[in-house]
């Protein structure tokens, strides 16, 4: 394979600049949000996003910008949605390259079987013939206060989600924006060619044996937290570390490198691993969790 | 009428505010009155003031008396009916790491009852007096002691009072005997207590309530008995009895490896221990368990439960009896104790004016002391510089701004100090003197005084206070004593900031000739330079004063005790036996002296010269003669090239004398900056010369001058610190004295030149300011250094290769390509911060030393010395870069 130019990193780290400051325009404040969506996106043309928050913090203003930009598809999901509705939907639109899910976490058993394995295989079986479909970005919005209709989302599900964004708590000046600044207008949009070069360009880099020796060290300190103290299943497995790989790389790429830093994965843990925690197994706080991350992340930035 | 009315207050108006020259000369600042006085008087005045206060608090402190307070609470407590305190609020000190501060009554009044020991009843009357009185006169808080109700009462549940300890509400020490436990009450919280209070206490009358229905003739007796004559032990032990009794009345039960077994039961406090016995009295089990679950009821209310019916509630009640007395304490002998707090204070109090003891114990601790002190401080403070500032400052400001300005010369710490600390000092000086002895300076000795102070600024070293360094005393009447008296000569000269540093010598040679006595030098040692002086077994008496003129010589030197009168000589003879080497016994008679004087004896020698000059010619040594310094001086002079000696040593000789002149021409900080070539030019080239200066030109002009130091004998019969003065010296020992004898200014009039120069520019105002910016300092030093330091730090940021260099840091931190990112200032600060959050002190070392190795970056180098400056202070450079 050939080796990366310089040029080439550099296109990938102003395609990743322009997506940034796109997302400026959509949305106000939520940096971290912004930087992992961002990432996602452009790393992969088939990233499954699941997006968490309070009512009112944009979720689906964002996942409808994507939605605006792509060949979409929504479905609201309620609790008495039927898994016909949604293959009849899905049928009509094979050709989509985004699938908009509001309010995921309400989807029942079947539904939820369903989307797993439209998920997980691509395609859907009905009736016995089986439609599939080419790559498409999965923007599921849930909101995890509220609790009337909610199903539990199985880990399964959940795993085949290859990031959970968690949106923050809005600063003084954020809200001060929001509530009394100008209405954001974005003008931009998004450019599909630019997407598959920057996917492609992650998928040739090669990364050099020290690299993979970090991300292998980082991998082991996430792994240490499911199997070391046996308190919790931190969601690490092949599937999600796969896409930290990707994550990373395209990081790395948008920095201007062509090798990896734990920076490069660090802030994204709590995106790649915290929804992947086998909720029924252990039962744990929230905060407790983001804890575990939170001294995880510190020993994976002292990797040297 | 009303004309001649109006007239009369013109007039008076006239009269009373000047007519129109006065106020016209007033309005525009003419002929105004200077108040040099009242300034004057106020600087004065100010220490007086303090005295003042000091004297204040003292006067204060003898009117203050305890006696009227304690009559005043005395007077209370009569008509209150019980023994309490009033306590006032106190500031309390934070103890510990607890923060909670506690307040008292806020800042009112608070009642602190310790009681003693009486019946439960009386208690709860007296809390209910106490109540009343806290309503009726709005004391909010009442404390009470714990162990009070504890004693009186079963049961009480003390757990939703807070609790705090006497030591902390007082805020001050207590011995450990006295400190104890108290609730802290309102008055609401006092109506629950009494409530409590009353329900649970264990009266007669609930002890009749309930044996009363016992149906048991033993225990009705015993239950009069006990009403009648209030024996509660004698009841208890019956009840005790008769529950026992009942409870082994029917204890047969069945056991299946046993048969029949007994089940024994006996009865402590609430437990009850059951021994399971075979017939033959074998023990096969024993049981503990309470009481009740023995009874098999769910808990010690359940005893009373209404319904339960016949012998089993007969049981019950019997039972509940049983544990009611239990519970109820009886009454333990307490130690003779004053309940009163206040009442044991006053009694030390008493105590201590009696003199029965020296110290009260339980008072103010010294911390509480210095922590009010600390507040009082503050505040003082405060106003003192509310006021001074408001009045002075501003034209404080303006004088210090315009000193500044018009003594370019000097930097401003050097103008500080000359305008804020010397002047008082000086002036704080003068006070202390004038209050140690007021006659004898406001003689004619404040002159000499002020020449004192004045001089304490120059050049020379400082001998504000003269000291006294040998009494010069003729032996022949006849004699004219020499005036210069050298101690040492220079051997070498340093030039360094602004300064000649010269090496001495003394003369080491030493002889005592055989003549006639002419005059003596003597001092006064103590014992440590006496010590000093004897070292190596050899009394070192070199350093002595050597008269400069004829030939004179030293005869004799001779210790003696001034105490005593023993005296020990080093005579001709003794020398020429033992040069000035001395045996043990020698030495032991010399440390033992208590008040030692050395004298030295002169003559004049009748062959050889002078010792002193003897031994210039023997050494030879001449600082002088560098061809350089003689240009200088000879341009600073204003000379021509061609100029003789002569004519140089006149033109130093004809300048003026200061004591100060380095001071005098602001110079004192310039100088420093100066090389050797430029100083002696500077040197040479100012108006007036001090004695060293002087000297110093006549040396470095020739080469064949010597640098010598020691005193100038003003006749006054004694050498002192004042009379120290250098000259030069020929190897022919002619002295070449070229220190200017025409004074600058009238010395007269310094007094009134420094005074009115420290009122002139209100040195007080300056001391404070200078007091205010220190502590503005200590308030925003920090911020302002890390303010200067994260503008530094924004320069390096403001480098355009700065992003390359950080690509570098990271390339030789992980290898491989690295294109550097150009963004902004304060996301490379962020991506810095979160990079190398991590990293130690010697793993950046480690990348520093790669860094210098592998790309030699300097300013990668110099940005990886910043990581831990970021690291640090993050938030706060974030916040400077994104206001800038």
């Amino acid at each position: 394979m050939e080796k990366i130019s310089a040029e080439t990193i550099d296109k990938v780290a102003s395609i990743y600049d322009n997506t940034i400051d796109t997302l400026d325009d959509v949305l106000v404040g939520q940096k971290n949000v912004k930087k992992v969506i961002a990432s996602s996106i452009l790393c992969d043309t088939r990233s499954k996003i699941l997006l968490t928050g309070i009512t009112g913090v944009g979720k689906t203003t964002l996942s409808n910008f994507f939605a605006h930009n792509f060949d979409s598809l929504r479905i609201s999901v309620t609790s008495d949605l039927l898994p016909t509705e949604v293959q009849e939907q899905l049928k009509a639109h094979q050709s989509i390259r985004l699938l908009q899910l509001e309010e995921f976490n309400r989807a029942s058993g079947k539904v939820l079987a369903t989307f797993n394995e439209l998920f997980a295989e691509g395609q859907l079986t009905l009736d016995g013939l089986t439609c599939s479909f080419n790559d498409f970005y999965v923007f599921a919005t849930q909101n995890n206060i509220d609790i009337s209709g909610i199903f539990n989302v199985p880990f399964a599900v959940l795993d085949r989600f290859d990031v959970n964004v968690a949106y923050e708590d809005l600063s003084f000046e954020e809200k001060r924006q929001l509530l009394f600044g100008e209405e954001l207008k974005c003008d931009r949009r998004l450019n599909e060619e630019d997407i598959r070069f920057t996917k492609s360009m992650v998928d040739s880099l090669v990364l050099k044996k020290k690299s993979e020796d970090l991300l292998l060290a980082m991998f082991n300190i996430i792994d240490s937290l499911s199997y070391d103290n046996k308190r919790i299943f931190a969601g690490s497995n092949i599937r999600a570390h796969k896409f930290a790989i990707r994550l990373a790389k395209f990081n790395a790429l948008a920095d201007g490198r062509d090798y990896i830093k734990p920076r490069d994965l660090a802030d994204f843990i709590n995106c790649l691993y915290l929804h992947r925690i086998n909720q029924s197994v252990i039962k744990m706080d929230d905060a407790d969790a983001k804890q575990i991350f939170y001294d995880a992340q510190k020993r994976i930035l002292k990797i040297r | 009428m009303k004309t001649s009315d109006e007239v009369k207050n013109n007039l008076k108006l006239i009269l009373r505010n000047g007519d129109i020259f006065d106020n016209v000369c007033l309005r525009e600042g003419v002929g105004q009155r200077k108040y040099s006085f009242l300034k004057l008087n106020i600087l004065l005045l100010s220490r007086i003031l303090y005295i003042g206060v000091l004297l204040g608090e003292k006067i204060k402190q003898y009117f203050i008396k305890p006696e009227k307070v304690k009559k005043a609470q005395d007077e209370i407590r009569d008509v209150l009916g019980v023994n309490v305190d009033f306590i006032k609020y106190k500031e309390v000190i934070q103890e510990g790491h607890d923060k909670e501060k506690f307040h008292i009554a806020d800042f009112g009044l608070a009642i602190l009852y310790l009681d003693d020991y009486v019946e439960p009843n009386t208690y709860i009357d007296n809390l209910q007096k106490i109540l009343m009185f806290a309503d009726t006169y709005h004391l909010r808080k009442i404390y009470l002691r714990i162990n009070d109700i504890e004693d009186h009462f079963v049961d009480v549940d003390l757990r939703d009072f807070k609790i705090i300890d006497l030591r902390r509400m007082l805020g001050g020490y207590l011995e450990t005997s006295l400190n104890q436990d108290l609730l802290c009450l309102t008055t609401d919280n006092l109506r629950e207590l009494i409530k409590k209070l009353k329900s649970s206490n264990a009266n007669k009358d609930y002890i009749r309530k309930i044996g009363s229905q016992i149906q048991d003739l033993v225990i009705s007796k015993a239950l009069d008995d006990f009403l009648f004559n209030d024996d509660l032990d004698t009841f208890k032990e019956i009840v005790t009895g008769r529950l026992e009794l009942l409870l082994n009345s029917d204890s047969y039960y069945k056991d299946k490896s046993y048969g029949k077994v007994i089940g024994m039961v006996s009865l402590n406090n609430d437990t009850v221990k059951v021994e399971f016995k075979t017939q033959k009295g074998e023990i096969i089990d024993t049981k503990f368990m309470p009481l009740w679950e023995y009874l098999e009821v769910a808990s010690y209310e359940e005893l009373l439960n209404d319904n339960l019916i016949g012998e089993e509630k007969n049981l019950c009640l019997l039972s509940y009896l049983y544990l009611f007395l239990c519970n109820n304490k009886k009454k333990g002998n307490r130690p003779d104790f004053v309940y009163s707090f206040y009442d044991k204070i006053y009694k030390r109090f008493e105590l201590k004016r009696k003199k029965k003891i020296k110290k009260i114990k339980g008072l103010y601790s010294k911390k509480y002391k210095n922590y009010r002190n600390l507040t009082q401080y503050y505040s003082s403070f405060v106003a003192c510089a509310l006021i001074i500032c408001l009045i002075g400052a501003g034209g404080a400001s303006a004088d210090f701004i315009k000193g500044y300005i018009t003594n370019k010369d000097s930097n401003i710490s050097e103008n500080l100090f000359n305008n804020l600390f010397l002047p008082y000092k000086y002036s704080l000086k003068l006070e202390f003197e004038l209050l140690k002895d007021p006659i004898y300076y406001i003689n004619k000795n404040v002159v000499e005084f002020i020449d004192n102070i004045s001089s304490s600024t120059g050049d020379s070293y400082d001998y504000t206070f003269e000291t006294i360094m040998g009494d010069v005393k003729t032996l022949d009447e006849n004699f004219e004593l020499p005036i210069y008296f050298a101690t040492n000569y220079a051997t070498d000269s340093i030039y360094k900031e602004g300064n000649i540093q010269y090496s001495t010598s003394f003369p080491n040679t030493f002889i005592i000739e055989d003549a006639e006595p002419l005059f003596e030098v003597s001092r006064r040692l103590n014992k440590t330079i006496l010590k000093n002086l004897i070292s190596d077994n050899r009394l070192d008496v070199f350093r002595t004063f050597y008269p400069v003129g004829d030939n004179y010589a030293l005869i004799s030197v001779r210790l003696e005790d001034l105490k005593n009168g023993n005296t020990f000589v080093i005579n001709y003879e003794r020398f020429l036996k033992n040069g000035n080497y001395l045996n043990s016994q020698d030495i032991d008679y010399l440390l033992s002296f208590n008040d030692p004087q050395i004298t030295y004896t002169y003559g004049i020698s009748q062959k050889d010269q002078n010792i002193f000059v003897d031994s210039l010619q023997n050494n030879k040594v001449y600082t002088g003669g560098n061809s350089n310094i003689q240009n200088s001086i000879i341009k600073g002079l204003g000379l021509s090239e061609d100029a003789s000696l002569e004519d140089i040593l006149k033109a130093i000789k004809n300048k003026k004398y200061s004591r100060t002149p380095i001071y005098d021409h602001h110079l004192a900080s310039s100088i420093k900056l100066m090389d050797e070539n430029e100083y002696f030019e500077t040197i040479a080239s100012m108006d007036s010369l001090v004695c060293n200066l002087a000297a110093t030109l006549a040396v470095e002009s020739t080469d064949d001058l010597i640098y010598v130091v020691g005193y100038l004998d003003d006749g006054d019969g004694y050498l002192s610190s004042k009379e120290s003065h250098a000259w030069a010296m020929n190897t022919k020992g002619d002295i070449v004295d070229v220190t200017p004898s025409t004074v600058v200014s009238e010395e007269d009039n310094i007094i009134i030149d420094i005074l009115s120069w420290g009122i002139k520019n209100n040195i007080h105002v300056y001391t404070l300011m200078a007091f205010i910016a220190n502590v503005l300092r200590k308030k925003f030093g920090k911020k302002v250094i890390l303010n200067l330091k994260v503008m530094k730090f924004n320069d390096l940021l403001n480098n355009p290769d700065i992003f390359e260099a950080y690509a570098k840091i990271n390339e030789v931190l992980y290898g491989g390509l690295n294109i550097p990112r150009k963004s902004s200032k304060e996301a490379l600060v962020e991506k810095i911060n979160s990079d190398f959050v991590g990293f130690s002190k010697e793993e950046l070392d480690s990348l520093k030393e790669a860094l210098k190795q592998e790309a030699n970056n300097r300013l990668a180098i110099k940005l990886v010395d910043s990581f831990p400056f970021i690291r640090d202070n993050f938030n706060e450079i974030k916040r400077i870069l994104e206001k800038k």
